[in-house]
């Protein structure tokens, strides 16, 4: 079979092991329904948010009040990314067929994640005809800026979401029950942080308030780029990968 | 050298590894044999490093543990009993991924898989989908992905299952072929598979080594029958009945049947033996010869492979462990 004394392989390293794992991920979203109905029907939702919320006459050209509900969206759409990343591998044992590669138990989890923020960013860029739109009919012409700060608040939301997502797929083989689990757990954090906290007025309720993702959200809306916010969503994507790391380890041992 | 020593491991209250020890000193194919829930899998996945053991130490090639050692792994080459394929990659995409998780560089990984695609007869099915091919195809993409990489070490569970009669011998020639300058390690349900091509046999019971070594060789493999022919008794239709007798009462003999064609004047008889109790040959021959008959064979009954596996299994267990 080969020329050389068999077995003398050596490891690939991190990033090229991520870029492999990430690209087979992406293209195979666009392999299967799945990937083509997720997009669709964000880009269908979205379309009827920035109708019904933007385009109004003799209201100033902006996406402000396109960006809040579109991150809200995301709720339903990144549990529908996340759960394709561990469950479906753990079920059909492909993710041991990577585990006794000599790809890392990092490399796994960051090719995963970083190949479901890429599907994320291509369902959102036909979004982005939305904000051409306003451009062409707005008058005076939007604040390209504060779109650009939108964008980027969604991009972070959606990360953050995967990254939760992602823990929740490495716990479990049903791709169902990673679904409507990441799904409860993202709603249970915007309630919390959001609407219950609103009808609170106690210290409590006001620090579960600046825990707020949607709230960060508005502030992108708005145009403001704050550190802060950029530090508090790119945290808890590294909580989150560091939890699934830690997941996928364990399996080795169960 | 793959050393596996006294291998520990649990699921839960179930002890699916008991202090398992198995060394291959170097290239050669060793065959993993024992009913459902023996612990072959649990030790093949231990080995390739998909599975941590609670206790013991794995060393291969020199290193140790590679389960927490990537580089290790890139030495290995496993197909499970379940092909672990994405359905809806094409077969050959399928293998350049594999490839490149195993930092194959582009060229010859290009040549890697043409050799492997050859080697697994799948060139027509190269630009199909992997989900949309048959059982047995897929289980040669799944070989052709574990040998992608030319490991040291190549783990096969059940890797006929699926196959059609003329694959399984395409199958064991190229295994024999591998076998030549690595580890193969391999597990069947079907012993006759593995015995054309295995010389050394790895028996689990209940998560231990029952037998390590040739099948039926070794002292403790006594025959479990012998096949004697004896003169007869002219006249005496009862004659059979008679000897049957005597030789039931030698301690060793647990019965004795009249086997035919009854050829004149000989007697024709299987005398099976009771397990661990030693050969009967002598003592049969001397009964025999005291009753004033001529013994013209006594000899051990062939026994098939698997018939020796099932004495294996059905003994007590324990105490050889390799």
């Amino acid at each position: 079979m080969g020329d050389a004394k068999p077995g003398s392989g050596r490891a690939p390293g991190l990033m090229a092991s991520v870029l492999t794992i990430t690209g087979r991920d992406v293209g195979s979203m666009y392999r299967t329904p799945t990937g083509w109905v997720i997009t669709a029907l964000y880009v269908a939702l979205t379309a009827m948010v920035f109708t019904l919320s933007t385009l109004a006459p003799g209201e100033p050209a902006t996406l402000r009040y396109f960006f809040s509900p579109a991150a809200w969206l995301l709720l339903a759409i990144c549990p529908a990314i996340s759960m394709r990343f561990f469950s479906e591998e753990i079920r059909s044992g492909t993710l041991e067929a990577m585990a006794v590669s000599p790809v890392s138990d990092l490399a796994i989890v960051l090719g995963k994640y970083l190949g479901g923020v890429a599907f994320l960013m291509l369902v959102l860029a036909p979004t982005l005809a939305f904000a051409a739109c306003l451009w062409a009919l707005g008058e005076p012409r939007p604040d390209i800026g504060a779109i650009a700060a939108g964008y980027l608040g969604l991009a972070l939301a959606g990360a953050a979401y995967l990254a939760i997502g992602s823990v929740v797929s490495a716990l479990t083989d049903s791709q169902t029950l990673s679904f409507l689990a990441t799904l409860i757990v993202l709603l249970g954090a915007m309630l919390m942080t959001g609407l219950v906290v609103a009808q609170v007025s106690t210290e409590l309720g006001q620090k579960l308030a600046s825990l707020s993702m949607a709230a960060r959200v508005n502030t992108f809306a708005r145009g403001v780029i704050d550190t802060g916010h950029i530090v508090y969503f790119l945290a808890i994507v590294a909580i989150g990968l560091a939890a699934s790391v830690a997941v996928i380890q364990a399996r080795r041992w169960a | 050298m793959l050393q596996l020593r006294d291998i520990f491991k649990r699921f839960g209250d179930t002890i699916a590894l008991d202090g398992v020890s198995v060394e291959i000193p170097g290239p050669g194919l060793v065959a993993l044999l024992g009913p459902n829930g023996a612990g072959k899998s649990t030790l093949m996945r231990i080995a390739t490093g998909a599975l941590t053991p609670d206790n013991g130490e794995i060393r291969l090639f020199g290193r140790s543990d590679p389960a927490a050692d990537p580089a290790l792994r890139a030495r290995i080459g496993h197909l499970a009993e379940h092909s672990m394929l994405y359905p809806e990659m094409q077969t050959e995409r399928f293998l350049r991924f594999r490839a490149a998780l195993f930092g194959l560089p582009r060229r010859t990984a290009t040549a890697r898989i043409g050799a492997v695609i050859e080697a697994c007869e799948l060139d027509e099915v190269r630009g199909r989908r992997v989900g949309k091919l048959s059982k047995g195809y897929r289980q040669r993409v799944g070989l052709a992905a574990a040998m992608l990489h030319d490991p040291g070490l190549l783990v096969l569970d059940e890797p006929t299952s699926g196959l059609d009669p003329e694959q399984i011998t395409a199958f064991r020639r190229l295994v024999a072929r591998l076998a030549e300058d690595r580890i193969v390690l391999l597990s069947s349900h079907v012993l006759g598979e593995v015995v054309a091509v295995a010389e050394r046999f790895v028996v689990m019971r209940g998560g231990r080594v029952i037998h390590d070594g040739p099948l039926g060789a070794g002292a403790e493999d006594t025959p479990r029958a012998l096949i004697v022919e004896c003169s007869m008794k002219a006249g005496s239709d009862s004659d059979a009945a008679r000897v049957s007798g005597r030789l039931v009462a030698i301690d060793a003999v647990e019965s004795v049947e009249p086997i035919g064609p009854r050829s004149a004047g000989w007697l024709r008889l299987r005398v099976e033996l009771e397990p661990g109790k030693g050969d009967a040959s002598e003592a049969i021959a001397r009964s025999l010869a005291n009753d004033e008959r001529v013994v013209r064979r006594l000899h051990a009954e062939a026994t098939s492979a698997e018939d020796r596996l099932m004495d294996l299994l059905s003994r007590g267990g324990g105490g050889a462990d390799g």
